[in-house]
């Protein structure tokens, strides 16, 4: 579906002003404002990460591993992030302001423009334009979204109506109780299956008792215990009076 | 700083140990091992086999005992002694990490002689603890086995006898130094322990469940 191109070409930017009168038409103005410079820079950035994971993919399907690639997909993720926390950001100029327009189509290629998309748009053409600078929805999305809108009741909906949809609410809230039962069910199955299988003890509580009993006071010592004044390698001897409670 | 420099200038503040202790098999000792090393990463000194010698001793001219220890590696002669008084268990039984008083401080080799002589403390019982030391951040883990300590003839020097069990004793612990307890330290312990959990369960120290 689309709507109908717009015959004229010119791109303008910003409140007033013609973007650019090159040869093509087709020239953006370059982008001066530095908040712009930090999307684009943020921008290059998480493509050169995607690039590069897309490369280690491809060349290095041997060492492969998942959590490198996790690694490098959490990287891109927070570069997403913080991409569309700097759209949000309050100091960025407006962007919803920034007029474009077209002012020439042509269906000839444009190597200008094919070198600033990197090669992913050849043509500034009727059939693309409209897709690119597209600020409403699909008309047949727009459509069927007013429809779904108008559908919601009014204030002064007929009782009957509304209690139709209370049952309906009613309805659907027991097939998804039973969904989840059901769910609830099949996990529980799940764990104790799992449980059934049970891995060989790797502990026993009564060997921590033991232990803890044996460094803390002194019990369960298999033999002797001794209370005798112990000597130790490099101790000064005799050189002091009788020992108290530990008799040598 | 060295952490037991650090323990030496604080000591006019209590240190707090957050402590959770258990056992693994023999059989899994491995297992667990290994997942230390991978857990604590390749620093040095992670990983490294130690042979203690502790010796408690107690006090009983008062009531409760003081009960006190000396511990000294049996591998390294450099290191010197250690004297360490853990305080009696502090936290609420609804929680779930062990906290004590913890005085930890480097001696000379006299401890022992000056605790007994000079002092008046009486010896209880010796050990010697073998086995792997691990820290990881602030979180410190020790797995060994418990022996018990025979002389020889002359008494002079100490052997690992027999083992007291089976098991290993793993230990997590992390101190808080000077009574800082805006830290959450307990935590540090916690969230540690989980990570070891399919392997060794750790569980608070609890007095009242030493068979008496």
């Amino acid at each position: 579906m689309q709507r109908p191109a717009v015959p004229a070409a010119a791109l303008t930017t910003g409140p007033g002003g013609i973007a650019s009168n090159g040869p093509g038409g087709t020239n953006l103005r370059p982008p001066a404002d530095p908040g712009i410079e930090l999307l684009l820079s943020s921008i290059s950035n998480i493509k050169a990460n995607i690039s590069a994971l897309l490369q280690y993919i491809e060349t290095q399907p041997d060492s492969l591993s998942w959590p490198a690639i996790l690694d490098r997909f959490n990287v891109i993720m927070s570069q997403i992030v913080v991409l569309s926390s700097q759209m949000k950001n309050d100091r960025l100029p407006d962007l919803r302001k920034l007029t474009v327009v077209p002012f020439l189509v042509s269906p000839d290629p444009d190597s200008t423009v094919e070198r600033i998309t990197e090669g992913r748009m050849a043509t500034v053409n009727h059939e693309n334009v409209p897709n690119y600078l597209r600020t409403k929805l699909d008309p047949e999305v727009e459509n069927r979204f007013e429809a779904a809108y108008l559908r919601i009741p009014l204030p002064n909906t007929p009782a009957e109506t509304l209690q139709k949809q209370d049952k309906q609410i009613q309805n659907l809230n027991k097939v998804v109780n039973t969904l989840i039962e059901q769910f609830q069910t099949a996990q529980n199955d799940w764990d104790s299956k799992t449980a059934k299988a049970k891995l060989p003890p790797t502990s026993d509580p009564n060997d921590t008792i033991l232990l803890l009993a044996a460094v803390t006071a002194g019990k369960n010592f298999p033999s002797q215990m001794q209370h005798g004044g112990p000597k130790f390698p490099g101790f000064p001897q005799g050189n002091s009076g009788p020992q108290i409670g530990a008799p040598r | 700083m060295d952490p037991l420099l650090k323990i030496a200038t604080f000591n006019s503040i209590p240190n707090q140990e957050y402590a959770l202790y258990g056992s693994v098999l023999e059989s899994q000792v491995d297992t667990l091992l290994h997942r230390l090393k991978g857990l604590c990463g390749t620093l040095p000194g992670n990983g490294d086999p130690f042979e203690d010698h502790y010796i408690s001793y107690s006090f009983k001219h008062v009531s409760p005992p003081i009960v006190v220890r000396t511990a000294r590696s049996l591998i390294q002669n450099v290191v010197p002694w250690k004297f360490q008084y853990y305080g009696t268990e502090q936290s609420d039984s609804n929680r779930s990490v062990t906290q004590r008083q913890i005085i930890d401080a480097c001696c000379s080799v006299k401890i022992p002689t000056f605790l007994q002589e000079g002092l008046g403390f009486q010896m209880d019982f010796e050990y010697i603890m073998k086995g792997y030391s691990f820290a990881k951040n602030r979180v410190k883990i020790s797995v060994g086995r418990v022996y018990t300590a025979p002389r020889d003839a002359s008494g002079s020097s100490v052997l690992a006898g027999e083992p007291v069990s089976g098991s290993y004793l793993v230990e997590v612990s992390t101190v808080a130094f000077g009574g800082n307890t805006d830290e959450p330290s307990d935590k540090d312990v916690i969230q540690f322990a989980e990570q070891l959990k399919s392997i060794v369960k750790l569980e608070r120290f609890d007095p009242k469940r030493l068979p008496a």
